[in-house]
């Protein structure tokens, strides 16, 4: 119940807006697909890295970063330390930056009371976890005396604190840990053990993923990371959770310190199918706004059963994971699959025969059908649009800025709204953003949106198709893609198929999902090397992602500034 | 069953007994002026927001200037002011907009006119975007953070902290000990742009680290009057966080500054966190356990009414002495139609009407968020407090919104309607039109009717060394 779908812009303005003052000097993405000259600075969210004729910088390690758990992560850690049974209570809002609530993580600061709502979350999980007494016995692992005895607490804070803070606790820590539960109360020994517990998960060494790395001695100035920290970053990235006990061994011994290490753990987690495909649901969930689905309300005699924004979401998800995961296909195909995935709430919406089943399962859609691909799910195109009608221009936006990587300015300020024509005639959503072409301050910006929008005209906006207006006048999807025309969403995908900008793009935003942050200029030689390998390995995910974490972005960091 | 506020009626006479003694009434002083210690009285501050500024008009009353040059208004013969009183000074008339807070004009001041004086740098683009512009200077009288418009879509606005926070930190503020909570932040609608940033709360301590508010009236009690932990408890937890503090001062000296401030930030809330669990409460009366709400938008008003009952408990028991209430926020998505209903047969999001022209929806909407104002006028009125006046006679509450008129998005005319009398330091009933004024003259009212020494306030061009005309000398 929070932002909705057309949440997308207020800076897109209402019925189209017209602008009257240039605010686009800077024009995004030209015909060529070729770099944009962004107008943002920092950060390096520019457009695109395809053209091999720019000169790239020699890769530079960036700053490391510091996200606090997600509150998805923060669960999942729960639940993988002390099993399913164990509440999670309210925690302080992820903000998702940049699409993705791990860049918030690291870029946020905790509020005062999102402080306490830790603490709080602490001192309940550690009560729930002592009131259990099978449970605790698990968890603790030694039977402690009364008054507990040094072997037992020093046991207990060596294993589990290695499992919470995915690091072997320092002697001062030990002692520290030690001294508090001391001064909780020794002949407690269980409220002793639940106090430290409780401790060890509101510390900022649990709380915050620490990955501060070491000097390298082979490269001046390069810090790589400790082996328990890139057993971290691997989990994270993989199993949006902490190591398990493998990693932990592997780190151990000192096989994350080298590449080939790094990529045989890599392998060994992505092998795995449950988990990656949780992995990729969490990841492409935010990437594509998916949740936001929730806050449509579709005509009833579409959604019978009030369940077709989560039909939707799990159809684009399993689409994802089928191409990427179980079929190891090239993600291009994403732009162009006619398989889809149907139940009985999408059924119908697909031209498909009725069903009943609650379930989805596999469907192929015509080839004459106005539909293939991902761009013409039910989900992607009920996401971004008004509550009453389709927006062309954030439609999109949403193509230009998350599949194509490019970015467009914010509006001038003082833009009242489009007029209606005088004549009495009601106008098509394409006559009312002509005045985005006409004038020329509006054209600046919005050619870089409207026209891929106004190409998915052929869909209204809960995903069906169609062929006229409500008011009886023709759709007309005729649409533009930086110069190249096409006709209707399905063959937009083909050619955001076709686009290296689109894979150049998953790329950068797998990049920055793994690492927290915007991708910095100097790590260009890096998304180029991954670009590359992506298309010389026709595009496969598993080694795009193997590459991605033996990459020297994902490896090597720096001393912060002091 | 007879209400607490018919009980405190009758305690006024002197006919009720066996209530709790309100905050410090057996601290005062003989003649009630102040605390027996010689402290003053407390005073307290809050801030009341909504979204989308005022439905637009061609030209204000006394006004020579179209509010948006240039700017073709199709309708322009029928956009009167529906907002700006007639006269000013005192014993203005209220109008339509104004209606709803017609029994508290005595207790209100109308300030009209104000506009941000921040400077506006050409690069990076946007840094005129009249929401990010209109809230930033509102909130902090400073220019938006530039950097926010990298943001996708910028949602970090502010460059500094909100004036509440500013409040609640300052050492003239809290001169004689914080109560237990620095400031409260309340929300009540939740048809939010964005769940998060700028967009989501109007309390800030500086770029990227918001207060967000709470929009639960069973969380906010329980947060503010459940049992403590008894005395045992509280000093096992208390050794919980000493160690824990002393991890996050190791884990700070070892972080470059960027991640060391997040964590100063994060250990100075532990030492709050800490500070409070052993701080103890004045003797006072517990609210009742909230009645539940419905959620959604149309139980918006009452969310209000049964939070602002735990509001005005934590305040009359020096809980905390600032707060924050967004009614509504920033480009707010709440649906509407134009009679004014909520949700209601054909009703469009507000930002959307506002874009589109729809201004019957828009006047209902700000009506609203006055409707709520006024509400919580009357709880601050209802209750009193330990020297026999209101809760709202000791406070100064600045009522403001997001820009101006929402149309084009102007920041002129940003409105601003303060409540309260800042314990004697500021007179009211006043209608001041400062056309084209300096916005930040408001935030230096605030802070001087609170005893906080500011020579001037705002920033970047904002800066103002003159406070509103009834600031009291």
């Amino acid at each position: 119940m929070s932002a909705s779908t057309h949440r997308a812009l207020f800076v897109l303005l209402s019925a189209g807006a017209v602008a009257m003052t240039a605010g686009c000097t800077a024009v995004v993405s030209g015909a060529e697909g070729a770099g944009s000259s962004a107008a943002m600075s920092g950060g390096g969210s520019g457009g695109s890295s395809t053209t091999s004729s720019e000169h790239i910088p020699p890769f530079a390690p960036s700053e490391p970063a510091l996200p606090r758990l997600t509150t998805a992560q923060y669960k999942n850690v729960i639940r993988d330390l002390f099993g399913p049974s164990i509440q999670v209570p309210e925690l302080e809002p992820d903000q998702r930056l940049y699409s993705f609530s791990i860049i918030g993580a690291a870029t946020t600061t905790l509020s005062e009371h999102g402080v306490e709502l830790y603490s709080q979350a602490a001192f309940a999980i550690a009560k729930a976890v002592f009131s259990d007494s099978a449970l605790r016995q698990t968890i603790v692992g030694c039977a402690p005396s009364t008054p507990l005895d040094d072997a037992c607490l020093s046991q207990y804070l060596t294993s589990f604190g290695l499992r919470a803070w995915r690091r072997p606790l320092e002697p001062s820590e030990l002692e520290r840990y030690k001294a508090l539960a001391t001064s909780v109360g020794l002949g407690e020994p269980w409220l002793a053990l639940e106090h430290v517990t409780a401790a060890i998960l509101q510390s900022p060494y649990f709380l915050y993923r620490v990955e501060l790395g070491e000097a390298d001695p082979e490269k001046p100035g390069w810090y790589r990371y400790l082996g328990h920290e890139m057993a971290a970053r691997l989990s994270f990235l993989l199993r949006n959770s902490s190591p398990d006990s493998e990693l932990l061994a592997a780190a151990e011994r000192g096989e994350l310190s080298n590449k080939a290490g790094v990529v045989a753990q890599a392998t060994r987690l992505l092998a795995e199918a449950l988990p990656t495909e949780a992995m990729m649901s969490a990841l492409y969930s935010e990437y594509l706004d998916l949740p936001l689905l929730d806050e449509v309300k579709f005509p009833e005699a579409m959604d019978p059963a009030q369940t077709l924004a989560e039909s939707m979401q799990r159809e684009v998800l399993d689409i994802v994971n089928r191409i990427a995961l179980r079929q190891s296909a090239d993600m291009r195909t994403l732009f162009t699959t006619p398989s889809v995935a149907s139940n009985r709430d999408l059924a119908s919406l697909y031209g498909l025969p009725p069903s009943t089943a609650v379930e989805l399962s596999p469907a192929q859609l015509a080839a004459d059908a106005p539909r293939a691909g991902l761009l013409t799910t039910g989900a992607l195109l009920t996401l971004n649009n008004r509550p009453n009608r389709t927006s062309p221009t954030i439609r999109g936006l949403f193509i230009r800025q998350r599949l194509l990587c490019g970015t467009v300015p914010p509006p001038p300020p003082g833009i009242p709204p489009i007029k209606e024509a005088d004549s009495g005639v009601p106008q098509t959503i394409r006559e009312k953003l002509e005045q985005h072409r006409s004038n020329p301050a509006c054209a600046a910006c919005h050619k870089s949106m409207d026209p891929l929008g106004l190409g998915m005209e052929d869909f209204d906006q809960y995903g069906r198709f169609r062929s006229s207006y409500d008011g009886g006048q023709p759709v007309d999807a005729a649409g533009d893609l930086d110069g190249v025309t096409f006709v209707g969403a399905k063959q937009l995908g083909a050619l955001l198929a076709q686009d290296p900008r689109v894979m150049s793009c998953l790329v950068k935003q797998l990049y920055r999902y793994g690492s927290a942050r915007l991708e910095a200029d100097s790590e260009a030689a890096v998304l180029k090397g991954l670009d590359d390998a992506f298309a010389a390995g026709g595009y496969q995910l598993r080694p795009l992602l193997l590459e991605l974490v033996g990459s020297d972005g994902f490896r090597f960091t720096v001393q912060g500034a002091p | 069953m007879i209400s607490r506020r018919r009980m405190l009626r009758g305690m006024l006479r002197g006919s009720a007994v066996g209530l709790g003694l309100p905050l410090f009434e057996a601290m005062l002083n003989d003649n009630g002026t102040a605390l027996a210690a010689g402290a003053a009285l407390p005073v307290r501050y809050g801030l009341f927001f909504w979204g989308n500024g005022l439905p637009w008009t061609y030209r204000h009353r006394g006004s020579t200037d179209t509010v948006s040059p240039g700017i073709e208004h199709p309708l322009e013969d029928s956009l009167t002011d529906l907002y700006t009183p007639l006269t000013t000074g005192k014993g203005f008339a209220v109008t339509e907009i104004l209606q709803p807070l017609e029994r508290h004009l005595a207790n209100i001041n109308v300030v009209t006119g104000l506009e941000p004086k921040t400077a506006i740098p050409e690069s990076p683009v946007g840094q005129s975007d009249g929401h990010m512009r209109g809230i930033s200077v509102a909130l902090t009288a400073d220019q938006i953070r530039p950097e926010g418009f990298d943001h996708d879509p910028h949602i970090f606005a502010v460059s500094r902290a909100t004036l509440d926070q500013v409040i609640a930190k300052h050492p003239q503020f809290y001169s004689d000990g914080a109560p237990q909570y620095r400031s409260l932040e309340l929300g009540m609608s939740k048809a939010v742009l964005h769940d998060f940033g700028t967009w989501n709360s109007v309390s800030h301590n500086g770029p990227n680290s918001i207060n967000p508010p709470i929009r639960d009236a069973q969380k906010l009690f329980e947060q503010l009057f459940s049992v403590k932990p008894d005395l045992p408890e509280v000093a096992r937890r208390t050794s919980v966080l000493d160690v824990v503090a002393e991890d996050t001062r190791q884990l700070g000296a070892r972080l470059g500054k960027r991640d060391r401030q997040r964590l100063d930030e994060h250990l100075t809330h532990i030492s709050e966190i800490e500070r409070r669990l052993n701080v103890t409460r004045a003797a006072c009366v517990t609210p009742a356990a909230p009645a539940s709400v419905v959620d959604g938008e149309v139980s918006v008003l009452e969310r209000l009414d049964v939070m602002a009952d735990i509001l005005v408990a934590a305040l009359r028991c020096d809980v905390t002495r600032v707060f924050t209430v967004a009614f509504t926020t920033g480009a707010s998505l709440m649906q509407m139609n134009g009679a004014g209903e909520i949700n209601g047969t054909g009703a469009h999001q507000l930002h959307d009407a506002c874009h589109g022209g729809e201004r019957d929806v828009i006047t209902a909407f700000t009506k609203l968020n006055l409707t709520a104002y006024a509400k919580l006028l009357d709880k601050l009125t209802a209750d009193q407090d330990v020297n026999g006046q209101t809760l709202l006679d000791n406070s100064v509450i600045m009522g403001t919104s997001e820009y101006g008129e929402g149309f084009t998005h102007s920041n002129k005319e940003h409105p601003f309607i303060f409540a309260g009398k800042a314990g004697g330091k500021l007179d009211t009933g006043w209608h001041v039109r400062e056309e084209g004024g300096n916005m930040a003259r408001a935030h230096l009212t605030v802070l001087r009717s609170l005893g906080i020494d500011a020579p001037s306030y705002g920033f970047n061009g904002g800066e103002a060394t003159e406070p509103l005309p009834f600031l009291v000398a």
